[in-house]
């Protein structure tokens, strides 16, 4: 796929939320099948996958404590197989879309191809599995089976090094983007293994972050970067420069919206409620987007899923007047 | 360091903290008792402890949805922060203001008070008790959203008198009608409804509508009185200081008559309260002060085992012991887990049975709570992997001699003291072990389990239930 030239950015309308509060209760990470959406749950009110439509039903749950016990990234192939990492018994679990139990694989340890704390996952373009080995501060490439097939990075804080690496994705070109979680940057590597680029430091204003943990890039390059500790999503451009922040710009799910409905009370305190909170990101784990420029943030503290629509027009080099070398104030 | 110098700081830190390894009294070994002290009153001298491990691993501290694992936070807190003191006095101010999570059921506001504690808790009891009086959990415990200028309602007004400050025999009835007056139109904002996303925070509002303007007489004093005035009058009350004195050397110094006995019975060591009344009165409600005092005293010095344990000192005590529940959790490790642990001791941490708080001292103990923390010591170090079992095998050598063994136990769990009946009891199994041989990897893999039965030994004793 061929980048445009430049985008003329419209926005990001809000589109839709998915889930609510003992449905898709603390999610870590989501994933999409055929007609369902997979929600990865973590925590005191359900450690599971929970399946629901786009239609926001909840279709019941799969896998469990019986699989794994501290998850934390998932991925859904072709065959609609979901691969789960699991942190404390440093193993990748697949089952089918049934939740029926295909394979377990991983290692406790530092050798390569052995694992400590495996955490986000993606696909790269032939369909092996690219993980984060957080312990090891370490990136690790397998088959979908297991077999090891290539590690890179190392413990540190200088160019390429990794301190604790959390969410990763494999962008269009092979390069892998990592969430340096302790490092607090997102780093991008060849598929080789080697550091080609750093996005941000530690802080608050626009392009620092607060422990990232999940890193997206869409079909624009555009890169997505979930800054967790900062309760927001940052959006960076193919050149890494900082373009906007998502806040949270929530409205109800229809489950959400349903329960409201149903219940006086309720209605009486959201009514009295200051509205802007429940709008908000709160501990944004996971960001990912699809081939529709869709971007799904899994609002972890606030058990939903936000997603929004980005509107933009791509741009040839003969639509947009060439780059400028200085700045101008006469601007119409 | 000699012994006797280790010993009064493990004491110090027992007391002003929640124990201490044998590590960490190394890291402290070139200063003084007084450094020491004046360290532990001034917590912003260390780091602020990280929470970025815990907060990965326990995913759902980032919402507010259920207090135990935010209680189970708290005690991870104990054992790991560098700042002591400011977590003990977080304890003792949640011990003396209790309010229960169980009314509200709103974590937020729970969580939110132990953070305000956290925060004032080394200050000024004039801003600890104003910052009570504006807190959610506090409200809406006392009812004094429930107080409107036409329809008072005293709950929080004569709680305040009779369990936060002056206590019984100090005020008459018509103080406490002429506070509950002071305090109308102090509530706090309507929280969002639980579903379906979960808790919000609330904070603290004055509705200028519903306040009582008119003319009160509160202690003698008169005037268009609000809540902030009746505290400042009561903080120059003397039976104030004496009130926070005497629960200051109930929880750190040594255990006293329950607090409802206290309008009949006389502090254990009037002397040392009346010093300590006069420093707080003196700095005009600064705790710190009296803190350096208490802890710097001899009569603090020579307290050694007068206050038995609160299930949370044993509890983060012997974790820190054990070297479990450390700053990086390790696999499968859930903290909420520890709320439960303290909970079956008898102290449900933001979770106190009433207004009045826990009894404590030997009421801590009875036959139910003894075995569960007498089992809970002994469980920690079940694991002969743990970090903390490792550095006591590693610290006490090649050969332990089986007439070294016991007081060398003895000295790398506290330093501890142990009367003559526990003494023979240990000895006694000392010398079925007899010489304990740790030259090796494998002599230390075949004999750890024998230095284990040791420390469960001691850790079931009746000493080590006294701080």
């Amino acid at each position: 796929m061929t980048l445009p030239f430049e985008l003329l950015r419209s926005g990001y309308p809000y589109y839709m939320t998915l889930g609510q509060r003992r449905v898709t209760s603390n999610p870590v990470d989501i994933g999409f099948g055929k007609e369902n959406v997979y929600v990865l749950t973590r925590g005191g009110l359900g450690t599971e996958v929970r399946v629901i439509n786009w239609e926001d039903e909840n279709l019941g749950t799969l896998g469990g404590a019986s699989l794994f016990q501290w998850p934390a990234a998932l991925l859904v192939d072709e065959d609609e197989n979901l691969y789960v990492t699991d942190e404390a018994n440093h193993k990748v679990v697949v089952m089918d879309k049934d939740g029926e139990h295909i394979n377990t694989w991983g290692e406790q340890g530092s050798e390569p191809g052995q694992l400590n704390r495996p955490s986000g996952m993606s696909f790269d373009a032939e369909g092996n599995i690219v993980l984060s080995d957080a312990m090891n501060s370490r990136i690790q490439r397998f088959t979908r089976d297991g077999k090891h097939l290539q590690a890179f990075g190392e413990f540190g804080n200088g160019e390429g090094e990794l301190n604790m690496p959390w969410g990763l994705t494999v962008d269009q070109y092979g390069d892998v983007l990592v969430a340096d979680w302790k490092n607090d940057r997102v780093q991008r590597f060849s598929s080789e293994g080697e550091f080609k680029s750093a996005i941000g430091s530690h802080g608050i204003e626009k392009g620092e972050f607060r422990r990232p943990s999940s890193v997206a890039v869409d079909g624009h390059g555009d890169i997505y970067v979930s800054d967790w500790q900062n309760d927001r999503v940052q959006l960076f451009n193919r050149d890494e420069r900082y373009i906007q922040s998502f806040h949270g710009n929530a409205s109800l799910s229809r489950s959400g919206k349903q329960y409201v409905l149903s219940n006086l009370v309720t209605l009486r305190l959201r009514a009295e409620g200051d509205f802007e909170k429940t709008q908000r990101l709160n501990a944004p784990m996971t960001v990912k987007v699809d081939d529709q420029f869709r971007l799904f943030i899994t609002d972890f503290g606030n058990h939903r899923i936000q997603i929004y629509q980005k509107d933009a027009v791509e741009l040839s080099e003969t639509e947009i007047a060439p780059k400028m070398r200085n700045p101008i104030l006469f601007t119409t | 360091m000699t012994n006797n110098d280790l010993a009064l700081k493990a004491h110090l830190l027992r007391r002003a903290g929640f124990g201490a390894s044998r590590f960490e009294l190394e890291q402290i070994s070139d200063k003084s008792y007084e450094e020491i002290v004046e360290d532990l009153v001034h917590p912003e001298r260390f780091e602020e402890i990280d929470e970025d491990y815990l907060k990965r691993y326990n995913p759902e501290l980032s919402y507010h949805d259920g207090h135990p694992i935010h209680a189970g936070r708290w005690i991870w807190r104990m054992i790991n922060t560098k700042r002591p003191l400011e977590e003990k006095m977080t304890l003792f101010w949640h011990h003396v203001f209790a309010t229960a999570h169980y009314k509200g059921d709103h974590t937020p506001s729970t969580i939110g008070q132990i953070e305000t504690f956290r925060e004032n808790g080394l200050t000024n009891i004039k801003q600890i008790l104003l910052d009570l009086a504006k807190d959610p959990h506090m409200n809406y415990w006392l009812d004094n959203c429930e107080n409107h200028s036409d329809q008072p309602n005293e709950n929080w007004g004569r709680e305040l008198l009779e369990l936060f400050s002056m206590g019984v025999g100090n005020y008459s009835e018509d103080d406490v009608k002429q506070a509950a007056r002071a305090f109308t139109g102090w509530t706090f904002e309507q929280p969002l409804p639980l579903y379906p996303y979960g808790h919000y925070e609330s904070k603290f509002v004055f509705n200028e509508s519903d306040h009582d303007n008119s003319e009160k007489t509160f202690l003698g004093r008169k005037g268009n009185l609000n809540g902030e005035d009746i505290i400042n009058i009561i903080c120059e009350e003397r039976a104030t200081a004496l009130f926070i004195c005497r629960h200051l050397y109930n929880f750190f110094v040594e255990d006293e008559a329950q607090v409802p006995a206290w309008s009949i019975e006389p502090p254990r060591n009037p002397e040392a309260v009346d010093t300590m009344i006069d420093i707080l009165m003196n700095n005009d409600g600064e705790i710190r002060p009296v803190l350096s005092y208490m802890f710097n005293s001899d009569f603090f010095k020579n307290s050694f085992y007068k206050k038995v344990k609160n299930p949370s000192e044993l509890v983060a005590g012997t974790l820190k012991l054990s070297g479990r529940y450390s700053i990086v959790p390790a696999e499968g490790e859930n903290v909420g887990t520890l709320y439960n642990t303290v909970a079956v001791m008898g102290q449900a941490l933001m979770n106190p049975p009433t207004v009045e708080g826990w009894h404590t001292g030997h009421e801590w103990i009875d036959g139910g709570t003894l075995n569960e923390r007498v089992n809970f010591a002994v469980n920690q170090f079940n694991d002969v992997s743990s970090p903390g079992f490792k550095d006591i095998l590693e610290r006490l050598g090649s050969v332990v001699q089986s007439g070294d063994l016991v007081d060398r136990c003895l000295d790398l769990i506290g330093p501890i003291e142990v009367g003559e009946e526990t003494r023979i009891a240990l000895s006694n199994y000392a010398e079925e072990v007899g010489d304990v041989n740790l030259s090796t990897d494998e002599d230390k893999v075949e004999n750890a389990q024998k230095i284990a039965r040791m420390i469960q030994l001691i850790v079931s004793t009746r000493e080590y239930q006294f701080a």
